[in-house]
């Protein structure tokens, strides 16, 4: 069992996530109601009578989507607001069937009705998980990643992390024999490389950015908000899966170790310059300066500290062995 | 593409596991690949992942199935469990997981001895299977750099030499320092391969690769 590999932490997080079309459902009943409205009074104005028996299959069918609302509740985990909104919108179908429209309006209506549908299946499809998987898309906009992710670049402790949000449907199948995975949820893989221990990284997390957290982490099952700690502590243990082999190509650099790394470099290759014939006093000019310029990125690498007890246990096992032998 | 973030790739699969026991021991195939990821370590320069180019850090687990919220919320289980294998690494898919078959064709037969679909011959068929295993990263976060492994190893390599040659001429007179300076830089040679760190080295008596 490896979780640590030099002085990189590998951190493996799978947390529920919420497939329920929640409150977005309200999207989805005043778009067919427009429609539908829409729809009937093209048919009166074209026939040439008023929609009375066509008002009359709206609202059948105005009903028939409330009665789905309320199968799509009973089988959703959900919640009460479901069942408020998608009534919600059948007060919308009433109120738009006493409303006398024109052409014009009725167009805009088809239009925006449209509009509605459409996020409306797009969420009945995907679920929350889409609007999860929206939410990371906006946070890696180049305008939103520093409001999003700053608190991350401040803390620089991490070398990579990534969030994978997967359906059902998503697991590989590779064969026939394979069962399908059927599942109510969705999930939320969550994997981190980092420097130093569980605990100096959870904590620098909760404090550095709670709020980034608790959007990333938006309809999480169970997800008890980044502040206060306890409960986020516990959530964290909870959800997290141990590394069975964990491999860093640097076991002896942290995260700024690579980073700094670059700049000595270019540093370096820069005093290298003309070596045979600048003088002793300019080189020492243009040395201290550099030095000045990079005395933030030296210094030297050790091996890690102690990280945690066991990982501790095992190094002094193996310097007895060692010696033994 | 969410499975990059500049040059670096974020590799996620979920590769499914045969259930039963293929080897007719009292053993089950998960039991058995526990046993050998676990028996890779970094510390005696066990890990395979050493070999492969341009791996920056990657991970193996067993995912036994999905986690329990409590109550009220449902129990679901999984019906097959999965071998987790992840990867950040520089560049793109292709030349990265050819790379890895040519690096460790052996290594790769013994870990997805047990997967379900794994009829791995060749570099193609590898790749072919990988990417049936794939899953789409959400959202990769790059907090380092994005270059090739061996240019950061290099830069690595020479941050620690002339971190440690600051520290001892502290105080030299100019002369001095640029004699020395010479030798440094005519030993690490920064504009040149070697020296360098050897990946998925953690001793600092044998890191340094001539």
């Amino acid at each position: 069992m490896s979780n640590i590999a030099g002085k990189a932490y590998a951190m493996n997080l799978i947390t529920p996530v919420y497939v329920s079309t929640g409150w977005l459902s309200i999207f989805f009943v005043p778009g067919a109601l427009c429609i539908l409205k829409a729809l009937s009074y093209w048919a009166g104005f074209t026939c040439g009578m008023l929609p009375a028996w066509i008002g009359i299959v709206t609202a059948l069918l105005g009903v028939a989507l409330v009665v789905l609302g309320l199968t799509s509740w009973l089988n959703i985990t959900s919640k009460f607001n479901e069942f408020v909104l998608w009534g919600l919108g059948f007060v919308c179908f009433v109120a738009t069937s006493l409303v006398s429209l024109n052409l014009a309006t009725t167009i805009v209506l088809i239009v925006f009705g449209l509009l509605l549908l459409g996020v409306g299946f797009l969420f009945l499809s995907q679920g929350i998980v889409w609007l999860n998987r929206f939410i990371f898309w906006l946070a890696g906009l180049p305008v939103f990643q520093k409001s999003a992710f700053g608190g991350l670049l401040t803390l620089s402790l991490i070398h990579y992390a990534r969030w994978v949000i997967l359906r059902d449907k998503d697991f590989p199948v590779l064969s026939d024999n394979q069962p399908r995975e059927k599942l109510k949820y969705g999930y939320m893989l969550f994997f981190s490389n980092f420097n130093g221990s569980w605990t100096q990284y959870v904590d620098s997390f909760s404090s550095a950015i709670p709020g980034g957290l608790n959007l990333l982490w938006h309809r999480n099952i169970g997800w008890p908000n980044a502040v206060p700690e306890t409960p986020f502590n516990k959530y964290v243990v909870s959800k997290q899966i141990w590394t069975e082999h964990y491999y860093n190509a640097y076991p002896l650099a942290s995260s700024n170790d690579v980073k700094s790394a670059k700049r000595v470099m270019a540093g370096v290759l820069n005093l290298s310059q003309n070596l045979d014939t600048i003088s002793a006093e300019d080189f020492k000019k243009v040395y201290d300066q550099a030095t000045l310029d990079l005395q933030f990125d030296l210094s030297q690498m050790e091996p890690t500290p102690i990280v945690s007890l066991a990982d501790e246990a095992i190094a002094k096992r193996r310097r007895i062995e060692s010696q033994e032998a | 593409m969410p499975n990059k973030s500049g040059n670096v790739y974020g590799l996620t699969t979920l590769c499914p596991l045969i259930y039963k026991d293929s080897n007719n021991n009292n053993e089950s195939p998960v039991m058995e690949l526990r046993k050998l990821l676990q028996g890779y370590d970094e510390r005696d320069d066990s890990s395979p992942m050493m070999k492969v180019p341009n791996t920056y850090l990657a991970r193996f687990f067993v995912l036994d199935d999905v986690i329990f919220q409590s109550c009220p919320y449902e129990l679901e289980h999984l019906k097959s469990k999965y071998l987790v294998f992840t990867a950040n690494f520089y560049g793109d898919l292709d030349p990265y997981l050819e790379g890895m078959y040519a690096a460790i064709p052996e290594e790769i037969k013994k870990i997805w001895h047990d997967a379900v679909g794994f009829n791995v011959a060749d570099a193609q068929s590898f790749k072919a299977y990988i990417k049936k295993c794939q899953v789409t990263t959400t959202f990769l976060f790059n907090g380092s750099t994005d270059d090739p492994l061996a240019t950061q190893l290099k830069s690595l390599y020479v941050k620690q030499e002339f971190s440690k040659f600051v520290f001892q001429n502290q105080g030299t007179s100019p002369e001095l320092l640029l004699q020395e300076f010479k030798k440094l830089i005519s030993t690490i040679k920064p504009s040149e391969n070697l020296p360098t760190w050897k990946a998925g080295v953690g001793d600092l008596n044998k890191v340094v690769q001539y």
